[in-house]
């Protein structure tokens, strides 16, 4: 359960209502503000106060529970605009946040009155050594390399939400839409946008929630008597993300709107005024503005309106997601998943949210697993069945920013998994090097007897089906990678037997993990970019040489996918494609990460260890020689009757040799040592020795170093291909032309000369 | 017929180019051809005029008698009787200039590209590259001690 910084936040009982709620209603039942000193809410107040200085992280105690890995706020990409006067503006994705799980707090900000009137600060504040005006200071959250603006002039209005009684309020989405040329836009609570207005509006830039509260004196959710009213309505609502944004990486430093990230709870970051940004515009006059854009679930927002014939960004461009391009149960079930993910009550449109009771099928319920919400949820009566019905406030639930819950990375989906379907009688252990020497070491103290017929029926054939225990060790490897934990250390089970040795159970069978990403520059902004020689070198794996047409001036990713029983490993290596609406795998080349163990060490066992395959001789061997003996006996006496000496004595030597060969195979039982398997082949681990981080190498052509630009295209100019009127060029230097079609009075004579002219190059 | 003088430092490949009066004062300079024992040819023509020094600080001549032409002056002849004998070769663009410039053709290269996409052969490149490297910002591979060592064994859990 999060326990609220009081010092950042203010103690409990200075918490300020966000509502002029009726007096008779209880205080727990109330949403209510941070106190940050003075009965102010705001985040200049936290700011100007030092409550949450300037360029660190805010503090999480406001995350009453995380968004999982599937949330859009979890993957934010940040898209980064290259552009100058004189070339079209080129997008690409600057970097992805890949949370596993997300931090936030809400809140309101902007048309909802805090308890005292916001005022610009006043005096200067100290930002990273640079004393800059206190009115500039903003609710901007930590991210590395881009805490503070000295640009940024706005104000904005937050106030986090300290309380937030969970049975006395309910979330409603809003959707931002615009008509299909941009021309207008509006903001529709979810229902109505799907039944009446998603023809018309078919592109949406962004998705918000509002907070209804209840201010019912007779409603009692428990017993459903009474009626909610939940009219107090917090508009905009803010799903603001704690946790550190990647995308400032010491990239972005003026320009970037971080200021009202993340609002939207989907969509496009960037707020207020500035939602409707021009792209063009905005990367003219900044040319390095960046866009935050959350997609997930069926909603994607990296689409580009518009693009013109040459795929370039024209002027009039903005991000959306195709509502026309989605069903609307599509959309409704992306929507109420992502509005789900904060583990709040919900309702389609605001009708519902402020009049119907927690348990009607129009209200829904968001489901929390260890506190982290994934999307989904519950409605109606099963309401009732999940844990938010038992808790007074939302920091009841069992999360704990500060000590979050292991979540694992996603794995491949195993329905098809060859693997997972024929292991199941498998288990894998996770160990270092002391639980490793621990288990070699109690390899050898599972058998302990020397007793033959205890060894072989109750100590190997009936705890390990074989009579060698190391028949049960599939493999041990050890992997290149950091700590693979998944759990607490428990005894390993060999077979049927529990060892001492103690491991980490491990669970996956395999799994998909990144390197992150790198932006592939672009070294001259013209053809030569595309001459470039791209090398990438894939630890385990070796390199691949990348065709520049696919990833120059691109965000390229490598993800390495490992099997964890053989060990081998595949790079991939992914791109966006032109559209940039999808990333696709462009090359990919395998290896092995791991190395074999060999299972050594015998000539250090225990005598009672060696003692199990000279038993078997051993056995087979009394077995035997009572049958042979008994033969040979019968023989010796059928010889005697017959008077068949030298059969008598042929027969008497074979009893003599059978007691003689026990005699050995039980002197071997105490001196064969057993034949040990090698678990594994000792695999080699040069790979090991070499760099460990995947490396990018670039081959970039270089040009005469007299070669001056201006002078160059004075004389001869730059390559195109442009059937065009020549006046198109009027005024612009030097030009070469062929295909002229000279339609005007002149002898044939001059119009050669004319065309040969152009085609040697002429200034127009 | 009647001709006038010009010069004009423009290059001989420039379509429209800047015509100056080659007189006192920006004033125009004009002189009668005197042909009448010769030809003269339209696209080469010699114009036989009086003699005048002032000419030879011309570079073109401009004939509203031949079609509105203009003329490179190649050479200047002296001859008897204080003639000059004057050597010309149609200046086809500053004579077509505003028809040039609005016919359609394929432009190949231009000085103010919009974009360098474009492969130019051109481009004095040599034999030498760059290299350049950078390391991924992340692996998920590390060669430090740790749990990263994986059993795999055939165990019942009903033990």
């Amino acid at each position: 359960m999060a326990e609220i910084n009081t010092l950042v936040y203010g103690i409990k009982s200075s918490w300020i209502d966000t509502f002029e709620y009726n007096e008779s209603i209880p205080a727990e039942n109330r949403i209510k503000y941070a106190n940050f000193g003075d009965n102010q809410t705001s985040i200049e107040k936290a700011y100007t106060a030092n409550k949450l200085p300037l360029g660190t992280p805010w503090d999480k105690s406001l995350s009453y529970a995380a968004l999982g890995d599937k949330m859009p706020l979890s993957n934010i990409q940040y898209w980064y605009g290259d552009k100058d006067s004189s070339n079209p503006l080129i997008l690409s994705v600057l970097n992805q946040d890949e949370r596993l799980i997300t931090n936030y707090a809400l809140g309101a900000s902007g048309g909802f009155p805090a308890y005292e009137p916001d005022v610009q600060g006043t005096g200067n504040i100290v930002v990273e050594g640079e004393e800059v005006a206190a009115a500039k200071a903003r609710y901007n959250r930590y991210t590395n390399g881009a805490e503070y603006s000295s640009s940024y002039t706005a104000w904005v209005n937050f106030s986090p939400f300290t309380q937030i009684p969970i049975k006395r309020c309910v979330l409603v989405p809003y959707v931002e839409a615009y008509r299909n040329d941009f021309s207008y836009g509006r903001q529709f609570e979810l229902t109505d946008y799907l039944l009446n207005q998603k023809a018309e509006y078919n592109k949406i830039t962004r998705i918000f929630v509002s907070i209804c509260a209840d201010d019912s004196t007779t409603y009692d959710p428990e017993t459903g008597t009474g009626s909610p009213s939940r009219l107090f309505n917090a508009s905009l609502c803010a799903g603001v993300v704690l946790d550190p944004l990647s995308y400032g990486n010491g990239f972005i430093q003026d320009g970037v709107e971080l200021d009202d990230i993340f609002k939207p709870i989907i969509g496009n970051a960037v707020a207020g005024a500035l939602y409707n940004k021009n792209l063009v515009t905005n990367w003219t006059t900044s040319t390095t503005w960046c866009v935050p854009i959350a997609s997930g679930f069926d909603l994607d927002f990296t689409k580009i309106y518009a693009l013109n014939q040459d795929g370039e960004i024209t002027s009039n461009s903005r991000f959306y997601c195709a509502a026309d391009e989605l069903s609307t149960t599509q959309i409704r079930e992306s929507v109420r998943k992502i509005v789900a993910g904060f583990g709040l009550f919900f309702a389609d449109n605001l009708n519902d949210a402020q009049t119907k009771k927690l348990d009607d099928p129009a209200i829904m319920l968001g489901k929390l697993e260890n506190g982290i919400g994934n999307g989904d949820y519950s409605s109606g009566i099963d309401n009732r069945n999940e844990l938010q019905w038992t808790m007074q406030d939302a920091h009841d639930i069992d999360y704990d920013p500060s000590d979050p819950p292991i979540v694992l990375p996603p794995s491949v989906p195993t329905t098809f998994n060859a693997v997972n379907l024929a292991d199941g009688g498998l288990k894998r252990y996770v160990l270092d090097d002391t639980a490793m020497q621990a288990f070699s070491d109690d390899l050898w103290n599972i058998i302990d007897t020397s007793d033959p017929d205890e060894l072989i029926q109750n100590q190997t054939l009936t705890n390990f089906l074989t009579n060698n225990p190391l028949d049960a060790v599939v493999s041990v490897k050890r992997f290149a990678l950091a700590d693979m934990s998944q759990g607490s250390t428990t005894n390993i089970h060999l077979g049927k037997v529990v060892m001492s040795a103690a491991a980490k159970p491990f669970t996956s069978d395999s799994t998909i993990l990144s390197c992150g990403s790198f932006d592939v520059p672009r070294f001259f902004n013209d053809f030569r970019d595309f001459l470039l020689q791209i090398i990438i070198t894939l630890p385990f794996c070796g390199t691949l040489q990348l065709d520049p047409q696919a990833v120059v001036g691109k965000r390229i990713e490598i993800k390495y996918s490992i099997d964890y029983t053989t060990g081998t490993c595949t790079a991939w290596v992914l791109a966006p494609t032109s559209d940039n609406n999808s990333h696709v795998v462009i090359d990919s080349a395998s290896g092995n990460c791991s190395v074999d163990i060999p299972l050594s060490g015998v000539q250090t066992a225990t005598l009672t260890g060696q003692l199990y395959n000279a038993n078997e001789n051993l056995k087979s061997a009394k077995y035997n020689g009572i049958i042979s003996g008994v033969n040979a006996a019968g023989s010796f006496v059928s010889s005697v009757k017959n008077n068949d000496f030298f059969g008598a004595l042929n027969a008497a030597a074979g009893v003599v040799d059978n007691i003689h060969d026990i005699s050995v195979l039980d002197w071997n039982v105490q001196h064969t040592e057993i034949p040990f398997k090698m678990i594994g082949a000792s695999s080699g681990c040069n790979a090991m020795q070499l760099e460990l981080t995947p490396r990018i190498t670039i081959y970039s052509p270089v040009i005469d170093p007299s070669y001056n630009e201006s002078s160059y295209l004075h004389s001869v100019g730059a390559a195109v291909c442009d059937a065009t009127i020549l006046s198109a060029y009027e005024n612009t230097g030097y030009l070469e032309a062929t295909n002229l079609e000279l339609n005007f009075a002149a002898t044939a004579a001059e119009k050669d000369m004319i065309r040969s002219l152009c085609a040697g190059g002429i200034y127009i | 017929m009647t001709i006038t003088f010009y010069k004009t430092s423009d290059d001989p490949r420039k379509l429209n180019k800047a015509m100056q009066n080659i007189g006192a004062n920006d004033a125009a300079v004009t002189a009668t051809v005197n042909n009448t024992a010769d030809t003269i040819n339209l696209l080469s023509p010699d114009f036989i005029v009086a003699s005048n020094n002032l000419y030879f600080t011309a570079t073109h001549i401009f004939c509203a008698d031949m079609g509105n032409r203009y003329y490179f002056i190649s050479n200047i002849e002296l001859l008897t009787g204080g003639k000059m004998s004057i050597s010309c070769n149609i200046d086809v663009l500053k004579t077509y200039a505003s028809n040039i410039i609005n016919c359609s053709g394929v432009v190949l290269r231009t000085q103010q590209p919009r974009s360098k996409l474009m492969y130019d052969n051109k481009l004095p490149l040599i034999s030498k590259m760059d290299v350049h490297s950078w390391l991924f910002p992340d692996t998920p591979f590390s060669a430090a001690d740790g749990w990263n060592y994986l059993l795999t064994v055939v165990g019942s859990s009903s033990v």
